[in-house]
């Protein structure tokens, strides 16, 4: 398989709609399936990636891994000190394959949830990863999607090749 | 493009008919006969896809009376299309990082299933 000689970024997320009120993001990783369900589901880790934003840390993960356990993410700018928050419900954890859960802004939860799916594929020494978010509405959706992720990410690769830089040696 | 009419292009492509509709365009203008061809739906129906694809401004139609051919805008679609990108920018700088943990956890003995 020449392993070693893929590196990271010849990976990328595909984004897709497929309905109005879905949003599809799949993504292959250079790695079993044990580790990247281990990346999502041990706060320690999970706090060292989902951090989005350049200028962000996740100073709160909080996770009950179970049916009708919950989790509690939260992210904080460094620069203004501004916080915001997700939690939600986990209805199904299938190990190291499946898991469903809820996903409600903090302080929002007023507000319906989304149903997200997040599906752990084995191909070969590989995973493919197969997240799957839907929304009460499209205007939801929208919403969420405007506010939320979209904003001053790309100089986030930077970090990754620091990081990157990091690890090999 | 404001939120509104990226929305009603949204809800434009989330129909597979629609989609297939704007694939057939892509490779040049149709009349709403040639459009409706390959799908097995009545004309009407193909006309009410289509009318939602112009709401949406992914498709305009032509002057020619007699054939009124319709055709793919490309800029609403590349609105889409940066939005989409966008978002998986947002992704990718999360997955990025994640790629160099997985790599770190593999190069930990504990974590090791076998040789490889």
């Amino acid at each position: 398989m020449g392993a070693e000689t893929t590196s990271p970024a010849a990976y990328t997320a595909e984004v897709s709609t497929p309905g109005d009120r879905e949003v599809v993001v799949k993504r292959r990783f250079n790695a079993p399936v044990s580790l990247v369900w281990r990346c999502y589901t041990e706060p320690e880790l999970v706090k060292r990636w989902l951090t989005g934003y350049e200028g962000w840390t996740m100073p709160v993960c909080e996770i009950d891994l179970r049916v009708g356990g919950s989790y509690r993410y939260r992210w904080r700018n460094s620069e203004d000190g501004s916080e915001f928050g997700f939690v939600g419900t986990y209805s199904r954890v299938d190990t190291e394959s499946r898991i469903d859960h809820t996903e409600m802004m903090e302080g929002a939860e007023d507000m319906p949830p989304s149903e997200n799916v997040i599906a752990f594929e084995p191909l070969g020494d590989m995973t493919e990863l197969v997240i799957t978010m839907t929304y009460i509405s499209a205007e939801v959706r929208q919403m969420v999607l405007d506010t939320g992720m979209t904003d001053g990410m790309g100089s986030s690769f930077d970090k990754l090749d620091e990081l990157l830089a990091l690890e090999r040696h | 493009m404001n939120t509104n009419q990226l929305d009603a292009v949204f809800s434009a492509l989330a129909d597979p008919t629609r989609r297939a509709m704007l694939a057939r365009l892509a490779q040049g203008e149709a009349s709403v006969s040639e459009l409706a061809e390959p799908f097995a739906i009545s004309q009407p129906a193909v006309s009410r896809h289509l009318k939602v694809l112009e709401q949406a401004g992914l498709v305009v139609k032509g002057r020619d009376a007699q054939r009124r051919p319709c055709r793919l805008d490309i800029e609403a679609m590349g609105a889409a299309q940066k939005w989409i990108e966008t978002y998986q920018q947002a992704w990718e700088a999360n997955f990025g990082r994640m790629d160099a943990l997985l790599d770190e956890l593999k190069a930990l003995p504990t974590t090791s299933t076998g040789d490889k």
